[in-house]
């Protein structure tokens, strides 16, 4: 069930009115009720891979039991790699499987030898990324002994499953999530309305932002050969605002969701293209990944802590498993490798924690080094972007070759350029407004106090999202 | 809770006032909300004519075939649609509009399932796709499952189909087994065996209704007099694109097809335009080249460019370049007189009975 579709419309509602008013505030009814809608939810797309949901949901819940009680540190060690092995075994069958063959066989090839084995004919299920790293997070909380291990099979359940996040995150922490489950909601319409404007404020960035950018960007990139290099950058463009505005959009309306069901998750964006470097830019974009891969593998890899070569290392591993995770291609094998590229320099200068707080803080305005510093930091996150978008590496260089070859300063050249200039304005009115609100959770926490200004917003959101939606795309995260 | 309740009801309230009526009107017409799987599965139509889902025209059809199994297919463009069910002794399907380039016939073709049991395909070859000059990227190939959005149609559509609704005049036909507007308010739309119903077109026809788009072929005139919207001029043919054909015909060898290619109809008067203007050379020079193909792999062909041997007239038109189903009747007649194979399963007897009762250009209606 997509979040910008009239079943969701229909959908949120009932389980709404379900949630506060027929299980009367039940802690257990209330997380039941959590756990049918949810797989409601996911089943919409495909029932039977609800399966694989509820498979790892009693075997980490099971794990988790057995190792609250055991002392023997190598058979807790064997549990644990039991979790880790089933689990990522699972993402493997289903995401890697036809790439390692198909490399494999490119591999044999290279060497003469021509081998025909079976590719596997299957589908990637839908969030399959998302709710594995999230149940992994409990069984390593739970063996390094950060986390209690849950005796609630429900409220375990609905961690795993809960349908706001479980397609596309923010990939929540055992320990932040799984608690929340414990305790006893209640109502608070301070939190429901705050939902509600995230929620809006997500629809508005997913439905009038990206979809929109999305038709140029397809446009560009499908046919790149046919263009010159300013309307190459400019298709760039258009996928690093059709990214950021389905992605971001996308988790706002996740937490804005959890938030009317009396939830708290973790921010997943905080405005990242006002970065000032690429490390800042890492600890704003994809938040709950990219402190997942710091807190599960960077740092038992050593994290900064050892010489050069095991600092270089690390950020490379990290960078192309973070590349990798987003899919089977080489094309996130390269952006992951260039992000790492572009990291590297501030991690050997120590210059990777230089700006830890927000740009131009008490300022209305950045000043001109801030400005050319997120100017630069932008440029090298479009051209990354490009191999993210690209279908294979080869068409990844030769776009980016285009763009400086075919005539970057020229005048940009499409069908539709002065649809297109409309688009533009509305990213400008998104820069515009996220710098207004850099600092907060999300775009609609600083409004108007007097409600006909608030109302004359809400509505003038409501009219975009329903008079300037661009043509039905599905959140590009639910492919990872 | 009730004042968050009573607030988020009363600012969605106009919100869905907006979308509300016309969605509902969408799912009354069956413009939106249908779920064609189970329609295609239960043979539950007669009509589908959707006002704004012509881009899945393909895959609505692709489904039906395949359900069907026919033993004998027409295929090409609008220009085959007038074909019909009863035009022939066996399973008839008329899989026309679903290919608009020589390129797409064959892999359109190869949509239908291997378990199928055709056996005779009728192949309408649109002349223009021969011209050099002819901008083909103009026609896109209907492909989509979907006609705009899955499950509603776009803000704009939805108003065009709410005043569409609100001036329509005419008599509200039996909406039993009809799908989209088109079918429901005009009559227009793809019937069970996938031949086209023109519906209300054919009235204004009949009538001589000045303000019918192509009344006279004035449209179709203008085409010819600005050489362009399918009409470019052009002396020769583009020579690659036979080897669409080439292709075909090794793939219909090959699956035990029995082929048949014809060059549709212009009006009368429309041709006589053509080829006095000496701006369409080219349709001549296709014809050299599918007679050549023709006795080289023995695959029967017709040209029914003019009206030569059909002797039909410009009353049997529906526009410029689109016979009605007399136009096609006669078509029939013809090959079966001179192709033994195909004699054996066109029905002779009744298309002579219909074309004889006809009292419109729908003669078997």
């Amino acid at each position: 069930m997509l979040f910008n579709s009239l079943d969701f419309a229909v959908f949120l509602p009932i389980v709404f009115v379900l949630y506060w008013f027929v299980t009367k505030h039940n802690l257990r009814l209330q997380n039941a009720l959590i756990v049918a809608a949810s797989y409601v939810f996911y089943g919409w797309w495909d029932w039977r891979f609800l399966s694989l949901i509820i498979f790892s949901t009693f075997l980490d819940f099971s794990i988790g039991r057995r190792l609250k009680n055991e002392e023997n540190q190598k058979i807790r060690k064997t549990l644990l790699w039991t979790s880790i092995i089933i689990n990522l075994g699972f993402l493997g069958v289903f995401k890697y499987y036809n790439f390692f063959l198909d490399n494999f066989i490119a591999a044999f090839s290279f060497f003469g030898q021509d081998i025909q084995p079976n590719s596997l004919n299957i589908i990637l299920p839908v969030g399959i990324s998302f709710y594995t790293f999230q149940t992994l997070s409990y069984t390593i909380d739970v063996y390094k002994k950060k986390l209690e291990p849950t005796e609630d099979l429900v409220a375990f359940s609905a961690f795993v499953c809960f349908f706001p996040q479980l397609v596309a995150g923010p990939i929540e922490r055992a320990t932040n999530l799984l608690p929340q489950f414990y305790k006893k909601r209640t109502f608070e319409y301070d939190k429901a309305v705050d939902g509600m404007r995230q929620i809006l404020w997500g629809l508005f960035k997913k439905v009038v932002i990206a979809d929109n950018c999305a038709e140029y960007a397809n446009l560009i990139f499908n046919n790149y050969q046919d263009y010159n290099g300013s309307t190459l950058l400019l298709g760039a463009i258009f996928f690093t605002f059709q990214i950021y505005g389905d992605f971001s959009g996308y988790s706002d309306i996740a937490i804005g969701t959890s938030r009317l069901f009396g939830f708290n998750l973790m921010q997943n964006f905080a405005t990242p293209y006002f970065s000032r470097d690429i490390a800042e830019f890492w600890r704003r974009w994809h938040i709950s990944l990219s402190t997942w891969f710091r807190d599960y593998l960077y740092i038992p890899l050593g994290g900064s802590r050892g010489g050069t070569w095991m600092k270089v290392r690390n950020t490379f591993i990290i960078f192309l498993v973070s590349g990798f995770w987003h899919g089977a291609n080489w094309t996130f094998i390269v952006w992951g490798g260039l992000n790492a590229l572009y990291f590297l320099p501030l991690l050997l200068l120590k210059r990777n924690r230089t700006n830890l707080g927000v740009v131009a803080e008490g300022r209305m305005l950045p000043n001109l080094r801030e400005l050319w510093q997120m100017g630069t930091t932008f440029l090298l996150t479009v051209l990354a972007w490009v191999f993210f978008r690209a279908e294979n590496t080869t068409i990844g260089l030769d776009f980016l070759k285009d763009i400086f070859s075919h005539g970057v300063l020229e005048v940009p050249d499409f069908s539709g350029r002065y649809q297109a200039a409309i688009i533009l304005i509305l990213i400008l009115v998104l820069i515009f407004w996220e710098w207004r609100t850099r600092k907060e959770r999300h775009g609609l926490i600083l409004l108007p106090k007097q409600s006909w200004l608030r109302y004359t917003i809400y509505y003038g959101l409501l009219a975009a999202i329903v008079f300037y939606s661009g043509s039905e795309q599905e959140f590009i995260y639910f492919q990872f | 809770m009730k004042i968050f309740i009573k607030k988020t009801v009363l600012l969605l309230i106009p919100l869905l006032l907006i979308l509300g009526t016309p969605n509902y009107l969408a799912f009354i017409y069956g413009e939106a909300f249908v779920d064609f799987e189970k329609v295609i599965e239960g043979d539950r139509f007669e009509l589908i004519g959707q006002k704004f889902s012509e881009s899945n025209t393909l895959w609505l059809k692709t489904k039906i075939i395949n359900k069907r199994k026919p033993l004998i297919v027409a295929l090409g463009s609008s220009r085959v649609l007038q074909f019909r069910r009863q035009m022939f002794k066996d399973e008839f399907f008329n899989y026309g509009y679903t290919t608009t380039k020589n390129s797409t016939i064959l892999p359109t073709l190869k949509l239908v399932s291997r378990e199928s049991k055709l056996k005779y395909l009728i192949v309408g070859i649109d002349q223009w796709n021969f011209n050099k000059s002819w901008d083909k990227t103009s026609y896109p190939n209907y492909q989509s499952r979907f006609p705009r959005l899955k499950n509603s149609l776009d803000v704009v559509s939805l108003f065009t189909l709410v005043t569409e609704i609100l001036k329509f005049e005419g008599n509200h036909t039996s909406s039993k087994g009809k799908i989209g507007l088109n079918a429901i308010h005009h009559g227009n739309g793809f019937r069970r065996d996938g031949s086209r119903n023109y519906g209300v077109l054919i009235d204004k026809l009949f009538k001589g209704d000045t303000t019918y788009e192509d009344y006279k072929f004035q449209d179709t005139f203008r085409r010819i007099e600005d050489g362009n919207r399918r009409f470019q001029y052009g002396n020769k043919i583009d020579t690659s694109q036979l080897n669409y054909i080439y292709d075909l015909i090794d793939y219909c060898e090959s699956n035990d097809i029995k082929l048949i290619f014809f060059l549709p109809p212009f009006a009368p008067t429309v041709w006589k335009v053509m080829t006095e203007s000496g701006n369409y050379s080219y349709i001549s020079d296709l014809d050299n080249h599918m007679k050549t193909i023709s006795m080289k792999y023995d695959i029967p062909y017709f040209n029914f460019s003019g009206p030569g041997v059909l002797n039909y007239t410009d009353e049997e038109m529906i526009d410029g370049f689109h016979g009605s189903e007399s136009v096609y009747s006669k078509i029939l007649l013809h090959i079966a007189c001179e192709n033994s194979d195909f004699a054996e399963i066109i029905d002779t007897e009744v298309i002579h009975g219909a074309l004889e009762s006809r009292e419109s250009l729908n003669i078997f209606d």
